[in-house]
């Protein structure tokens, strides 16, 4: 099981939802089960666009996406002055904070009828524009699970929570799940990706055929999730060891003691087969010097691919990762590189 | 205020019901004890029944009655019941727990320096309940980390 299976608060999740088996299968299942109900009177559907419309509707959710400080004005406008939902008028404040993507909002003067008995506020300003469709889709996975009608009255947990809670992170597997709908994505995914390689190149193409508006990151995470064998995603950025960070936070340093930051793995996401089969990455790991994931970063090529050992890679405080020939492929998006890597004498790429 | 290292929180509570220790015989009697609960003055009471302050101190005192609709009124204003003014019970038996409201401290201490009054501060409780999915940057937030400050900013001038 995984670790998200293991978590006390998606276990919950499951028992408030009736549901029984391992907690994130059943509530991914749960929740397809749902859209396939709400779909199966509109078999000429093809487009997720028009899947997102279905289920809104049979959800009684709406969308409203900030792009400009004039939308939050019209908010205000239509909801705090229009519909009496004061709260509404108190979201430029909150999407201050970098890391807020959205927030769902249950109106308190709707009725049970109304189309719009929950508003789902998406914050599209900047960077943030890219997440699009991927927020989206996580706020619906919350309509679904924690706020679905029959928990309205049981559910009080916390509604504030940052990315890497449990019941986040099972909202962001729920979205990857339902937002690339197996009926239409499933398809596409066994035409173009080889059986034993996941190439970004295959992602790409992918993603434009199945939806243009989706990011590349989160295709990405949909196809590593159904790929059979191990891949592993990591995010490499320059950054400071952890305790070195900490002694910086804590004013403990001096102007000449200030350490440099180096290139270090920040994050490392796991497929199913990767988990089984131990392949792992351990964040402020430095990739090193002649690793894929170093040349991208420093080189002048934004997209670099290759064959290396993980025994290369070494921990500060001594070892190494297990030998094992790996292919790496890797894009530099800037500020990080991110890579995907999967075991060599798996991958027959051509 | 709780102890022990608890989070402190400052409890309202709204009780309909008044226990048998304090049973009241009189309806005069169960608005004096009602007001009392809400520390409100008879002034207070008389602007949100829209009654005198004299007809008020004559009811509480048992000196006069009341028809039924200025009952009405004053039983709106202190949220009782009509059938637990007149008769010291209630209809209702749903109702049987107390109805508690719980002020986080944060918001309790904002609302005292800005001087809002406690509708205000419940208004600004219920709205920060209607958000009920936000990811943040930071850890799990609670009430007691809200930016009362900030949110009361935004939506003042509805309030």
């Amino acid at each position: 099981m995984s670790k998200l299976d293991q978590s006390q608060e998606v276990i919950d999740l499951a028992r408030k939802l009736g549901l029984q088996g391992t907690p994130v299968k059943a509530i991914l299942d749960h929740c397809e089960s749902q859209v396939d109900t709400w779909l199966s009177a509109h078999d000429d559907v093809c487009t997720i666009e028009e899947i997102e419309r279905i289920v809104l509707a049979k959800s009684q959710m709406v969308f409203e996406e900030i792009h400009d400080d004039d939308d939050f004005a019209r908010l205000k406008k239509v909801y705090a002055h229009g519909k009496g939902e004061i709260v509404l008028a108190s979201m430029q404040y909150r999407f201050d904070d970098p890391g807020t993507y959205g927030s769902l909002v249950r109106r308190s003067k709707a009725t049970m009828n109304d189309h719009d008995r929950y508003v789902a506020v998406i914050d599209c300003r900047g960077p943030k524009l890219a997440r699009r469709f991927f927020t989206r889709w996580h706020e619906i996975a919350h309509r679904l699970t924690t706020h679905c009608d029959k928990l309205e009255l049981v559910f009080t947990e916390p509604a504030f929570r940052s990315e890497t809670d449990p019941v986040e992170r099972m909202m962001d597997s729920i979205a990857s799940h339902i937002g690339f709908y197996g009926r239409l994505f499933n398809p596409l995914f066994t035409e173009h990706c080889h059986e034993h390689c996941l190439t970004l190149d295959a992602i790409e193409t992918i993603r434009q055929a199945y939806c243009g508006s989706a990011s590349f990151q989160s295709t990405l995470f949909a196809c590593q999730n159904r790929f059979p064998s191990p891949v592993v995603y990591i995010e490499a950025a320059e950054q400071l060891k952890a305790k070195d960070q900490r002694s910086r936070d804590q004013l403990r340093m001096f102007a000449d003691d200030q350490p440099t930051p180096e290139l270090r793995v920040s994050k490392t996401i796991r497929n199913e087969a990767a988990h089984e089969s131990g392949l792992t990455f351990r964040r402020n790991m430095r990739p090193p010097e002649g690793s894929v994931v170093y040349r991208a970063f420093y080189g002048d090529e934004v997209e670099l691919s290759g064959t290396e050992d993980l025994g290369e890679w070494t921990f500060s405080a001594g070892g190494s990762l297990e030998p094992l020939e790996v292919l790496i492929e890797a894009r530099n998006v800037g500020d990080r590189v991110f890579a995907t890597i999967q075991p060599a004498h798996s991958s027959q790429c051509t | 205020m709780k102890r022990n290292g608890a989070k402190p929180t400052m409890k309202v509570e709204f009780t309909p019901f008044i226990s048998e220790e304090t049973a009241m015989t009189t309806v005069g009697q169960r608005i004096r004890a009602r007001r009392d609960e809400l520390g409100w003055k008879q002034d207070d009471l008389a602007e949100a029944a829209n009654i005198s302050n004299s007809f008020l101190s004559d009811l509480e005192n048992g000196k006069r009655s009341v028809g039924a609709d200025k009952l009405l009124d004053i039983a709106r204003a202190l949220s009782l019941s009509l059938d637990y003014l007149m008769t010291g019970e209630d209809a209702s038996k749903t109702k049987d727990a107390a109805a508690e409201v719980q002020i986080p401290t944060k918001l309790a201490r904002f609302a005292q320096e800005a001087g809002l009054t406690f509708r205000q501060a419940l208004a600004l409780l219920d709205m920060q309940h209607q958000i009920i999915a936000h990811r943040s940057s930071t850890k799990k937030d609670d009430l007691d980390t809200v930016d009362w400050q900030k949110f009361y900013e935004a939506v003042k001038e509805f309030l």
